[in-house]
């Protein structure tokens, strides 16, 4: 199998490395979706849930009731050798706050001859499993500074064997490269 | 990847007539892309025809005049499946996507069940991991008996396919969305 849980040792090695590079490499995104969950009513039986999800829940969840100032959700391109990474970081000094929301690893992709237009199926991880929580598709048009960057998600989160998954979709854009001084 | 492709096993040894309980008619609509040997991107459409056409011919058969593409609910204890069947008789052809390892989120009245699932696609020709992601809403209507009458279900769909050994057809990333319509299908 391909994707084994020995990648887990890897990538937490890999999440603990100080953050640098290109800051090309760093897209601030904005994210829209949904997250859907089972919740019990007061008759026993389970009701859906949807919530909007943003990149500002992103940001709050990594934050888990700190200071958000300054924080923001990236797209991390060539994050590791694994793929890209969506992040929160410190837009000032990234090396000061940095959680991983997901890996986007073991990608599948083409490129156009002339490299403006590149495309990528990803598998997405979490810190809940060593398997994929599922799926985006990220296309990148242009090259440089005004690329053009959107991207498709669905996945889901909870623990393994949950009673009540979280079934989540959403798209993400990038607003720009992260200007890191 | 998560989980093998043992359920290929399974889904190939199931019956037609146990089957038949939870087949429906599926409208497939999406694109694929992908860029050719010489770096030229192109885009191809979708839809029931060409699954079909492309996984019968996978499976050898040729004459796809008979053939439908349904949706399968509980093809296997692992989930579903899009399938390309004989019409006539509901036999399967070949299974163009496992839908496997459902997470459900579920709703439930007295009038009906309402789930809003996130399953792995699988495809048989690309086998060991999955290949693709989907995400399902489905509503079904119940009586006062507590039986389904009615099943309404949609889905949203991203994957990608590997080139083909015989490189009929090359590597494409593809997004689609699906819904299933009518009665569920009975066959003599």
């Amino acid at each position: 199998m391909k994707h084994t849980i020995q990648i887990i040792g890897l990538l937490l090695g890999i999440s603990l490395m100080p953050l640098c590079g290109d800051a090309q490499n760093l897209w601030l995104l904005k994210y829209q979706g949904t997250e859907t969950t089972s919740n019990p009513q007061t008759n026993g039986k389970p009701k859906l849930v949807t919530q909007k999800i943003t990149e500002s829940t992103f940001v709050q969840r990594c934050a888990n009731g700190a200071d958000t100032s300054n924080l923001a959700l990236v797209l991390h391109l060539n994050a590791n050798e694994l793929g890209d990474t969506l992040e929160v970081i410190n837009t000032i000094d990234p090396n000061a706050f940095r959680c991983e929301v997901f890996k986007l690893a073991f990608q599948e992709k083409y490129t156009s001859g002339d490299g403006t237009l590149v495309k990528k199926f990803a598998y997405m991880y979490n810190d809940e499993s060593g398997h994929s929580r599922g799926s985006a598709i990220i296309t990148q048009r242009g090259t440089g500074a005004s690329m053009k960057i959107d991207g498709k998600c669905q996945f889901w989160l909870g623990p393994e064997n949950p009673t009540t998954p979280k079934v989540c979709a959403g798209t993400f854009t990038a607003v720009g490269p992260l200007d890191v001084p | 990847m998560r989980r093998t492709l043992i359920l290929l096993v399974v889904l190939l040894g199931w019956s037609v007539t146990a089957r038949a309980q939870g087949l429906y008619r599926i409208t497939f609509k999406g694109n694929c892309s992908g860029a050719d040997t010489n770096g030229h991107v192109f885009s191809q459409a979708v839809n029931n025809k060409t699954l079909i056409r492309e996984f019968a011919s996978r499976a050898g058969v040729s004459n796809v005049h008979n053939l439908d593409l349904v949706f399968h609910l509980n093809a296997s204890p692992d989930g579903d499946a899009i399938e390309v069947i004989n019409r006539k008789t509901g036999e399967l052809v070949v299974t163009v996507f496992p839908i496997s390892f459902p997470e459900v989120a579920t709703a439930e009245t007295p009038f009906g069940i309402t789930e809003r699932r996130f399953a792995y696609v699988y495809n048989i020709y690309d086998p060991g991991f999955s290949r693709g992601t989907t995400i399902i809403n489905e509503h079904s209507v119940l009586n006062k008996n507590g039986q389904i009458t009615r099943t309404v279900l949609d889905g949203d769909m991203q994957w990608y396919q590997l080139a083909a050994p015989d490189k009929s057809h090359p590597f494409r990333i593809c997004t689609g969305k699906f819904n299933v319509h009518g009665r569920r299908l009975s066959f003599n």
